[in-house]
């Protein structure tokens, strides 16, 4: 870390008017988020509105087209992806994407690649500090299987785990590297009131036991009502409320853009005039 | 670079957009050693403006086999993201069908003369018939056996592990039924190696042959043909549908299967069109006739930008230039003129990994 | 039943296709002459004897039959009646006798009117004609084929039926196998610690015997087959662990075995290095290729890892066989009187008399294969492993978990060099000679074979497939003209029917207990 005093320490992340275009299309537009330290950030919108785009530019797979994000007071984008993972930011994704033919403690092996110090001459030589970081992050793997509730299947290969295991090895996945922030892409989606309690609750425990600041996309709304601290939406790229949960819940643009603004779809249409007709007979 | 040998994982970086240092050294370094050679050309001229024109002609005909090949590779990395390693090798199937049917004609005998000697025309129309025809099938044979069984398979190398076994396969067959000795193809007399026409220039004169033209117009003809087929036929719209996403193009009712097969197929009958010409070009060929031209094609291919059907024809006429041209350019011996191909290659993928004529500049992946 | 007929006609014609295809690359020949003298037990045969010919025709038509006959019992389909299965094979027999008798026909009239054959189809000299036409007649040739296929199509069929109504050999292959399963001697064996170690020790002892065991030939071989075997743990490294492809791994044993015959032969540049100097040399200059050829790919993704190193490779070996590098290669020559290891002077004292050259070359070689397998090892169980695994599993988010990959992409280059490095400087001093012919494209073909054929990522894998490959092919010394045809096909057929190779990758178990303390946790935790 930088010893020089950082401008922006009251937020973790900040983005100042990124935009991302895809040919023509801008996928993100002037977009400015402020998160601050240890608390649970929600991203919502409807399908397409750069959600997960948005993550995409933090972690560094887009370049951004211009604007600046800033990681605890320091600029990151154009760095490369390993190097904002160096940093302590981490993520999930979407689709859920583990190492399929490894084994579940190994992918979490892997989630430590950044705190790890050893080389390729250590493991051939058996130094001690290879034996040693070995030991400890097998330790630490068996730990945070045991915290998301998967330590009986530390052999299993991943691709074998049944699908709500698969999200939380992804999350245990993440927490590898001991993140600052975690960016978790709709870790609730597909699953059963039952599964995203618990879900919920495991989220909560990483913030308030672990500090561990949490930028959170998601679908279900009783999920991101329930957690967040401050929410953000997207539409078409671009941000259109911010705000607690009750100012968003009360926000007249985000419920059209939810729900559709005045201009009728055909759809809705055809569905008008059938009832008009029903209701003259 | 950000390369730290030891330890990947030390350096704490902050965000600034990086400068590809390599890339830069790279490119500057061999446009200066390009400039120093042009001076050093221009000012003690060691070949004459005669020289340079012949070089280049060789060069057009040759790149215009490479970028048939070419074509073919790209179509199949396009539709199913496989090197088709046994691509050159059905271009030298292509070649041994025309050699045996200039053979049969000359063995025809009709009257005093033969039916190569009386219709010579008709004789290279079938030649070539023969080759394409010859080409296309084991192109859809190929496919079927070596490469759909495949399509799904867990090991990812599986596919192109298999197009080796196949270019083996293919190759030592041919050696073992055919024999190893080089063999020297029978033309028809209007086709006849060698002749042609000199061109008288100031202090010496260009060979121009019949055979080179006749390569390069047809090359030409085909390539054209092949871009209006891709553009405006059925086939060659779900050919380009499934290049770009081959899951949705399924959905939208184009059975993929199917198209993988008729695109083995075309490149079959480009690769087959190249080996005819190699052989009534060059003469000389043998079972292992196919491997060279194969891999600088699919040099050829990347050098245009793996996928890109007008990529490949240029990249396989400028291979096919440069290559000529490039020994003599450069001072150095005739002999290493694979050297130059092969380097071209490498320069190209440091210095613009997608392509010469790809427009993506950056390879992303959708996360 | 109407469409299994058709598909019975195509299988005929299949099986055709496949007895013209051996008769025009003389391959029946071969195997018949090779049947021949396993049975007669003749030291060599000169021309097959129609007998075992025949056999050979007959065996191809049975086996199309018998997998035929056998692929109609599907679940859920009802079992073909025996009258039907015998029809189906007589299908298949007659069909493939009458093309195959045709083709025959054809080429006995064609070479009894003088047309030289010989001139297109290399094989087809007039002796292999009339062992094809079994010496006869064409009438009589035409009625041997069709009894021949159709009686090994019957054949076939009749066994695949016997043995799909009664199901005897699978039942009595797992009947087997849970007789030893169950049994005790056995299962203790397996079980038991100390009796393990006592058979490690024995093979260990064993391996150490084995090269006064063998014969000069054995000892070449099992040479030549290691350090195949070392070649092939490098290349795992690369494409095994980290999934980038390389198809000019040549190159980097070219470049070793180049510098270490430099520096230790007196022609051209009359250095005369020692062994264990011109060894590190080497290591490093294969090293330092791979350095080059990295670099270029270290931001790349795909294939194009496979294609630098094919152009490197071509690269590499048009320069040595230029005139260009003649003075300093040897060109096409190639390099004699490379150095070889001198004896360590313990070795006479102890035994009395220096040892043989070959025995101690391979032991040399032993030596070798162990250090690699233990680097190997070592490193594919550790976080670089782990990271290669990870990088060929999904790059995009390995990279995302902190993985450096275009600094491990280039890394598995480099140590993967360094290995063929090592295998080519190895070879060179095996052989005392190297020309460009030793570095053709087939050698990282091999050696991308060799893997696969062993199981990606598997390091006994490496040496079983080293010996499939390059022993194999040495024991078959009758089927010499016919290894790489073969070769192909199996190529083909391994992706196809086990692409996770022989001894595929074994995951290694990972136990920790977990100390069910969130303080513990929250410690490791800490940014």
């Amino acid at each position: 870390m930088t010893e020089k005093t950082p401008k922006r320490t009251q937020h973790i992340l900040e983005t100042e008017d990124i935009i991302i275009n895809f040919g023509g299309l801008t996928a993100v537009n002037n977009v400015n988020v402020k998160v601050p330290y240890q608390s649970i950030f929600s991203i919502i919108g409807p399908n397409g509105a750069g959600k997960t785009t948005f993550f995409n530019c933090i972690s560094g797979f887009y370049k951004i087209d211009s604007g600046t994000v800033f990681f605890q007071g320091r600029p990151i984008n154009g760095i490369p992806t390993d190097e904002v993972a160096n940093l302590g930011i981490s993520r999930t994704y979407q689709n859920i994407r583990l190492f399929s033919s490894m084994s579940v403690i190994e992918n979490i092996l892997i989630g430590q690649q950044p705190r790890l110090r050893s080389n390729s001459v250590d493991a051939i030589f058996q130094t001690y500090r290879n034996r040693r970081e070995e030991k400890q992050s097998i330790q630490k793997a068996a730990n945070l299987l045991d915290f998301v509730g998967l330590s009986g299947y530390a052999n299993e290969l991943s691709r074998n785990l049944p699908y709500g295991a698969q999200r939380r090895l992804e999350i245990a996945r993440a927490l590898g590297n001991n993140p600052h922030l975690l960016l978790l892409d709709e870790p609730c989606a597909g699953m059963n009131p039952h599964e995203s309690d618990a879900m919920i609750e495991l989220i909560n425990t990483l913030r308030s036991e672990l500090k561990i600041t949490i930028i959170l996309i998601e679908h279900d709304m009783k999920v991101v009502m329930n957690i967040s601290d401050h929410i953000v939406v997207l539409d078409h790229g671009e941000k259109i409320a911010e705000g607690t949960p009750e100012v968003i819940r009360n926000d007249q643009r985000v419920i059209e853009a939810y729900l559709g603004s005045e201009t009728e779809t055909l759809v809705e249409k055809y569905a008008r005039r059938k009832n008009q007709g029903k209701q003259a007979e | 670079m950000t390369l730290n040998f030891f330890n990947p994982n030390k350096k704490k970086s902050s965000g600034v957009r990086r400068i590809n240092w390599l890339r830069i050294i790279v490119g500057l370094g061999a446009l200066a050693f390009l400039i120093y050679r042009a001076i050093i050309l221009i000012t003690r001229p060691t070949y004459g403006s005669v020289f340079w024109l012949s070089f280049l002609n060789t060069g057009l005909i040759v790149g215009g086999m490479y970028a048939l090949i070419a074509i073919g590779y790209t179509l199949v990395y396009g539709v199913m993201s496989l090197i088709n390693f046994a691509h050159g090798d059905i271009m030298m199937l292509g070649c041994f069908a025309g050699f045996f049917t200039f053979e049969a004609f000359d063995a025809w005998k009709i009257g005093d003369s033969n039916f190569m000697n009386m219709y010579p025309g008709l004789a290279i129309f079938l030649a070539f018939l023969a080759g394409t025809g010859v080409s296309m099938i084991s192109g859809y044979y190929l496919e079927k056996i070596a490469y759909r069984p495949l399509r799904n398979s867990p090991v990812r190398l599986a596919p192109l592990i298999s197009a080796v076994g196949a270019s083996i396969f293919i190759e030592t067959a041919a050696q073992l039924m055919f024999g190893a000795t080089k063999k020297t193809y029978k033309n028809p007399p209007l086709l006849a190696r060698g002749s042609g026409w000199n061109i008288e220039m100031g202090d010496g004169m260009i060979v121009i042959t019949k055979t080179g033209v006749f390569s390069l117009i047809l090359a030409l003809i085909l390539m054209i043909g092949l871009y209006i087929f891709v553009r405006k036929t059925k086939l060659g719209k779900s050919i380009r549908a499934v290049s770009q996403d081959k899951n949705t193009a399924q959905l939208m009712g184009i059975n993929t299967d199917r198209v993988a097969s008729q695109t083995f197929m075309i490149s079959g009958v480009l690769a087959g069109a190249a080996g005819v010409m190699w052989g009534i070009h060059n003469g000389l060929f043998n079972h292992y006739v196919g491997f060279l031209p194969g891999i600088k094609a699919f040099t050829a291919a990347v050098l245009g930008g793996i996928g890109n059907i007008p990529g490949a024809m240029a990249g396989g006429m400028i291979l096919g230039i440069v290559e000529s041209v490039g020994p003599a350019f450069l001072g150095i011996d005739f002999q290493l003129k694979d050297v130059i191909a092969f380097s071209i290659l490498i320069f190209v993928l440091i210095l613009k990994p997608s392509g010469l004529f790809s427009k993506n500049a950056s390879t992303q992946e959708k996360v | 039943m109407k469409n299994t007929s058709a598909v019975a006609v195509r299988k005929g014609v299949l099986t055709a296709i496949i007895l013209i295809f051996l008769q025009l690359i003389n391959m029946t020949a071969a195997l018949g002459a090779m049947l021949e003298k396993m049975i007669t037990s003749a030291k060599s045969v000169k021309s097959v004897s129609p007998l075992f010919y025949g056999v050979i025709v007959a065996l191809v038509a049975f086996f199309i039959a018998f997998s035929f006959i056998r692929s109609l019992y599907r679940p859920g389909k009802p079992k073909p009646t025996p009258l039907y299965c015998l029809g189906e094979s007589l299908v298949i027999g007659l069909v493939s006798g009458v093309l195959i008798a045709a083709l025959n026909a054809l080429i006995s009239t064609l070479n009894a009117n003088g047309v030289k054959i010989r001139t297109y189809l290399d094989m087809m000299a007039p002796d292999a004609i009339k062992t094809a036409a079994f010496g006869r007649e064409i009438p009589v040739m035409i009625g041997i084929y069709l009894a021949l296929t159709i009686a090994g199509a019957l054949l076939g069929g009749l066994i695949a039926w016997i043995i799909k109504s009664t199901g005897q050999p699978a039942n009595a292959w797992a009947a087997l196998q849970r007789a030893i399963a169950e049994n005790h001697t056995i299962r203790f064996i397996r079980r038991n610690k100390i009796v393990r170690i006592l058979v490690i020790i024995a093979i260990l002892i064993f391996v150490f015997a084995l090269p006064f065991i063998l014969s000069p030939y054995g000892i070449s071989i099992l040479g030549l087959v290691l350090i195949y075997a070392v070649l092939g743990l490098g290349l795992n490294l690369i494409v095994g662990l980290s999934g980038q492809l390389v198809f000019g791994f040549v190159a980097f044993y070219a470049i070793g075995a180049y510098t270490f015959a430099l520096l230790t032969a007196p022609k051209p540049l009359g250095l005369e290095f020692s062994f264990p100097i011109a060894f590190l040399v080497a290591l490093a200059i294969s090293g330092l290729s791979g350095v080059i050829v990295g670099l270029p790919i270290m931001n790349l993704r795909g294939d194009y890892l496979a294609i630098v190193t094919l152009g490197f490779a071509e690269i590499i070996r048009s320069l040595v066989n230029s005139n260009l590098l003649a003075d300093f290669t040897g060109g096409p020559q190639g390099i004699k009187d490379i150095g070889q290891p001198r004896q360590p002077g313990f070795i006479e004292s102890l035994i009395g008399k220096p040892m043989p050259e070959n025995i101690y070359f391979l032991y040399v070689i032993m030596i070798f294969f162990a250090v690699t397998l233990y680097i190997v090892y070592r490193l594919q169980y550790s976080r670089v492993g782990r990271s290669w695994e990870a990088m060929r599993e999904d790059e995009t988010v390995a990279q995302a978990c902190g993985v450096a990959t275009s600094y491990y992409k280039v890394l598995a280059v480099i140590i993967g060099a360094v290995i063929a490095g090592a295998a080519g400087a190895l070879y060179a001093s095996r052989n005392t000679y190297i020309g460009p012919g030793d570095f053709v494209f087939m050698v990282s073909v091999n050696s991308l074979a060799v893997i696969v054929v062993g199981g990606m990522g598997s390091i006994p894998g490496a040496l079983i497939g080293a010996f499939i490959i390059k022993g194999v092919p040495e024991l078959l010394r009758d089927l010499e003209n016919y290894r790489m045809v073969v070769f192909g096909v199996l190529l083909i057929a391994m992706m196809i029917i086990r692409p996770e190779g022989l001894l595929p990758i074994r995951r290694k178990k990972i136990y920790a207990e977990p100390d069910k303390d969130l303080e513990i946790l929250k410690k490791e935790l800490k940014p």
